[in-house]
């Protein structure tokens, strides 16, 4: 039995279209775990592929690691789920790992893909910052995944289906640790994750009032994405963190990704490699971006923006 | 208080280059070294005993010569080390299993720090997991920490979110990059810290043979072939070059 | 025999690396198009203990090997060389002559400004008229009662208007030749120290070198260094250690001229491939690397040397002969490696360029360290 898990909707809805997938060809039932208060109508997940909805009644307010380890734990047992699938945001992130420890068992984290292979479960994840995709196996059941979003599409909506819902208290013991405050990130709004062109700033930047000069650029590309590097974000903070690209920022694949004044950590790299094509914009000839680029401009960024943006104009027009 | 640093030696993943023949990463003959967060984490415990007394432990599983690194860690402030010696195999549950045993035979412990994952294979699960093997709290992600006798509360960078927590003691936590800038030691420190223990440890005296329980079957490289055209000619040449590219591509929208 | 570092100097290289990279390298540029002197880097190093490197914990230093000082000022030079000679004076021609020939009075008073960083020392020898034959100096000291008044001036003193400690060199008995000059500790602020014109150099333009001259100036009796007359031997005894540091710089510059051209070799495409694959490439790369691991042997063996105690006036000369002749050529063969844009200030070997040749003249010229070396071998 497969077991899915995430507290977004949105996620479980695409992991159960990977977890349907994987338990027809192992022959087995997929279950939708809930904890504590859903918005979402449980005969959803139904509809969209599960076979069973487990919803773990709880007193806890919102999600808290310790507390929700071991009612998943719990549900594990009822079930007797083999294969678990836990979305990949910071929640399931460390989530899972605490779960696989209790269990004594493997756990694969952001999976890149997820399949049977000679009758095992079979995960592959990228490391060495992207330099390379290591394919695990489990040796032990359960199997504990985590998945990204956007990895699988959701199932259409089938009327037809149905299914059973379990709603059922699942004990647990309190952790001496308890959440003080939760604060929404100011944030823009800015989804660079779906952006199809992204102009991105670095430290090349002198000002946070010069980012305007990327903007400018910006206007000129679908979307009007911007992007930074990690030092506009999380240290001197002339972006809130939605617009972050990198390894423990957003990772991006644009039709087109304009690095500008940024020098190419590899932190940076593993967020936008995937991009279709990479420009770089940096004063420096032997700024790392431009072993990263396909096209690259060696220049101050502060002269070579304002061209840019006439000449892009001139050609569309 | 007592403090105990977690920390990893890994290969420096910048150099790592693809063998076109095999489209395997070569990682023979790569720097290693201290995992970068791991130094955060030595950085914010030496930072807590400097503010509240105590003394900051770091353990490590890996390679025995990975002594030379962790001198770095005695150097920067921490007062002892253990290494386990244990053979990189990426299965988080043994080495887990081994932490946790070693951090049990120590005096005891109020403060755990893990990096919020090793550079190399950036998982993010061994603080997860030990907390989990320790029977304590895990506060991941934090940003932020402050200590006091009682209790600490730390600040976690969720992105979208930002959660206050509050623990007692013992608890664990793993560190972003962003929660401190680590200290480069002195001369005087990197001699100073040549007189500070480092136990290793035989890994059969913490536990039994541990069944593995994951294994990693295979290391694709993932070569990353971009164009390079780099245009240095004067400035608007170079530009008007750009833009006509980027036009043949199609990427101008 | 042990080629290997042991772990401490390991440690040390892995530090100093780290500190070049972050705070020499983004401002090393900068410095030398402004010509400007690196007191921020220098207050920094003074902070990780790079100030006194040699000088013993008791005075306030790290009191650390030569072969560990050597692996400080590679790793400094390979990112500024004008940092890489202003640390090697201070430590090498200043904060170690006091140690050996101060008076207890003297090391407890100087020796941990210089450690902490408090002052930058200053060695001032040369003269117009006296260059390699520094017995030709002219700049005389006299007693009066409890002070020296001393009266002359000195040319291409490395860091002269910045420091506040030099070891200073006068004739005290002109009738006694080399054996009639002495060193004194002068501190800048002594009324009649004054700072002449700043010279206009082709390289190392961030360590300012400055002509200096003194007029009446009163130095206190208890400054004398050593003996009356012991100046030409501490002199020359303090420069074998200097040359130590020159070879640590050049062997830094000629290293980072060969990181920067393996990269640039193989990024530039020139028919359709890597110059790298070129062996007309290959061979000036191989040169270079070859040489440069000669320098750090002879340069490391000196150091040893130095640390064994006895005479290393050869193997210094040998180390500081070679390994500047070496930087010369690498920097050379460096800007060849990058073509038209080595030839520009928009890449690093430009300046590796203008800062190696240095290397062959200060602290002895090349044709200097070969008569060092020919007396010794030819007995």
């Amino acid at each position: 039995m497969v077991l899915i898990y995430s507290n977004d909707k949105k996620l479980n809805m695409e992991m159960l279209s990977k977890g349907r997938e994987l338990a027809d060809e192992l022959g087995k039932k997929v279950t939708v775990a809930v904890i504590g208060k859903s918005d979402t109508d449980p005969e959803e997940y139904i509809k969209q592929g599960a076979d069973k909805v487990f919803v773990a009644d709880t007193d806890l307010e919102s999600f808290k690691v310790e507390e929700y380890t071991e009612i998943l734990a719990g549900i594990i047992e009822k079930t007797g789920v083999e294969t678990i699938l836990i979305s990949s945001d910071k929640d399931g992130k460390e989530l899972a790992p605490r779960l696989a420890s209790m269990m004594d068992t493997g756990c694969v984290t952001e999976c890149t893909d997820v399949y049977i292979e000679d009758g095992n479960v079979t995960a592959e994840r990228i490391i060495y910052s992207g330099n390379a995709v290591a394919v695990e196996r489990f040796i032990k059941k359960p199997h504990i995944l985590t998945v990204p979003a956007k990895l699988f599409d959701p199932l259409e909506v089938d009327d037809s289906r149905s299914g059973e819902i379990i709603n059922e208290k699942v004990a647990y013991d309190e952790s001496p640790s308890k959440i003080l405050k939760v604060q929404q990130m100011e944030c823009e709004g800015v989804n660079v994750e779906d952006a199809t062109s992204i102009v991105s700033c670095g430290r090349g930047f002198k000002n946070k009032e010069d980012i305007k000069l990327a903007e400018e650029l910006a206007k000129l590309l679908p979307g009007e994405t911007i992007g930074c590097s990690r030092p506009l974000s999380a240290d001197l903070k002339w972006m809130t963190e939605d617009h972050w690209i990198g390894l423990s920022g957003h990772k991006v694949k644009p039709k087109i990704y304009i690095a500008i004044g940024i020098s190419g950590q590899i932190q940076h790299i593993a967020g936008m490699r995937d991009s279709d094509i990479i420009v770089a914009i940096n004063k420096d000839p032997e700024a790392l971006i431009f072993k990263s680029a396909d096209y690259g401009v060696v220049g101050d960024l502060y002269e070579v923006l304002p061209k840019l943006v006439d000449t892009i104009k001139a050609k569309i027009s | 208080m007592n403090i105990i640093v977690c920390a990893k030696e890994v290969v420096d993943v910048s150099e790592i280059k693809i063998d076109k023949n095999t489209n395997k990463p070569v990682l023979q003959g790569i720097d290693k070294k201290i995992s970068d967060i791991d130094k955060n984490a030595v950085e914010e415990a030496v930072r807590i005993r400097e503010k509240l007394g105590g003394k900051v432990t770091v353990v490590s599983v890996g390679p025995s010569e990975a002594r030379e690194y962790i001198k770095e860690l005695l150097a920067m402030g921490a007062d002892e080390a253990k290494i386990i010696p244990y053979p990189d195999t990426g299965d988080y549950n043994v080495v887990s299993t081994l932490l946790a045993a070693a951090i049990n035979n120590l005096e005891g412990y109020d403060i755990i720090l893990c990096g919020e994952a090793s550079i190399d294979l950036f998982s993010g699960q061994m603080g997860p997991r030990l907390a989990q093997k320790l029977g304590v709290p895990q506060i991941t992600y934090a940003k932020k920490i402050d200590a006091e006798d009682e209790k600490l509360t730390a600040d976690r960078d969720l992105g979208d979110k930002k959660i206050t927590t509050e623990s007692t003691y013992p608890v664990l936590l793993s560190v972003t990059k962003e929660i401190n800038e680590p200290r480069l030691p002195s001369l005087m420190e990197i001699l100073g810290a040549a007189n500070k223990p480092i136990e290793v440890v035989d890994h059969s005296s913490l536990v039994g043979e541990e069944d593995p329980v994951i294994e990693i079957i295979d290391v694709k490289g993932v070569s990353m072939e971009r164009k390079n055209i780099i245009f240095d000619d004067d400035l608007d040449e170079a530009v008007k070059k750009l833009v006509d590219n980027l036009a043949k591509d199609g990427a101008l929208g | 025999m042990d080629f290997k570092l042991n772990d401490n100097q390991k440690m040390i290289r892995n530090m100093v690396r780290d500190f070049a990279e972050k705070e020499i390298e983004p401002l090393a540029a900068e410095l030398d198009e402004k010509e400007e002197y690196p007191h921020e880097i220098l207050k920094k190093m003074a902070g990780l203990g790079l100030l006194g490197i040699l000088v013993p914990a008791e005075y306030g230093g790290a009191g650390l090997d030569t072969v560990s000082y050597a692996i400080v000022i590679e790793e400094i030079s390979k990112k500024c060389a004008s940092t890489g000679v202003i640390t090697s004076v201070h430590n090498s021609l200043v904060s170690d002559p006091i140690l050996k020939y101060g008076t207890e009075e003297q090391k407890k008073k100087y020796l941990p400004l210089l450690a902490k960083g408090e002052k930058i020392g200053a060695f001032s020898g040369t003269e117009a008229n006296a260059g390699t034959d520094l017995g030709a100096m002219e700049t005389t000291a006299v007693l009066d009662g409890d002070h020296y008044v001393i009266n002359g001036s000195k040319m291409f003193i490395t860091s002269g208007s910045e420091a506040g400690i030099h070891i200073v060199f006068a004739i005290t008995d002109k009738s006694a030749g080399y054996k009639g000059i002495s060193a004194f500790i002068v501190e800048s602020d002594t009324e009649g120290f004054e700072v002449g014109s700043i010279f206009d150099k082709m390289g190392i333009h961030a360590s300012l070198t400055a002509e200096l001259i003194f007029e009446d100036m009163r130095v206190p009796k208890e400054n004398l260094l050593g003996e009356e007359g012991e100046g030409f031997k501490i002199a020359l005894a303090t420069l074998d250690g200097g040359r130590i540091g020159i070879a640590a710089q050049a062997v830094g510059i000629a290293q980072r001229a060969l990181e920067e051209s393996i990269e640039y070799s193989q990024q530039r495409q020139q028919f359709g491939r890597p110059i790298s694959k070129f062996q007309a490439i290959q061979w000036k790369i191989a040169d270079m690397a070859t040489n440069i691991e000669a320098s750090r042997l002879l340069l490391h063996r000196a150091a040893f040397a130095k640390d064994q105690g006895g005479r290393f006036s050869k193997e210094a000369a040998m180390a500081k002969l070679f390994a500047s002749e070496t930087a010369v050529k690498a920097a050379l063969e460096g800007v060849q490696i990058h073509g038209g844009y080595g030839y520009t200030k928009e890449y690093v070997v430009e300046r590796l360029f203008r800062d190696a040749k240095i290397t062959e003249i200060y602290e002895g010229t090349s044709e200097a360290q070969r008569m060092v070396i020919a007396k010794n071998v030819i007995k």
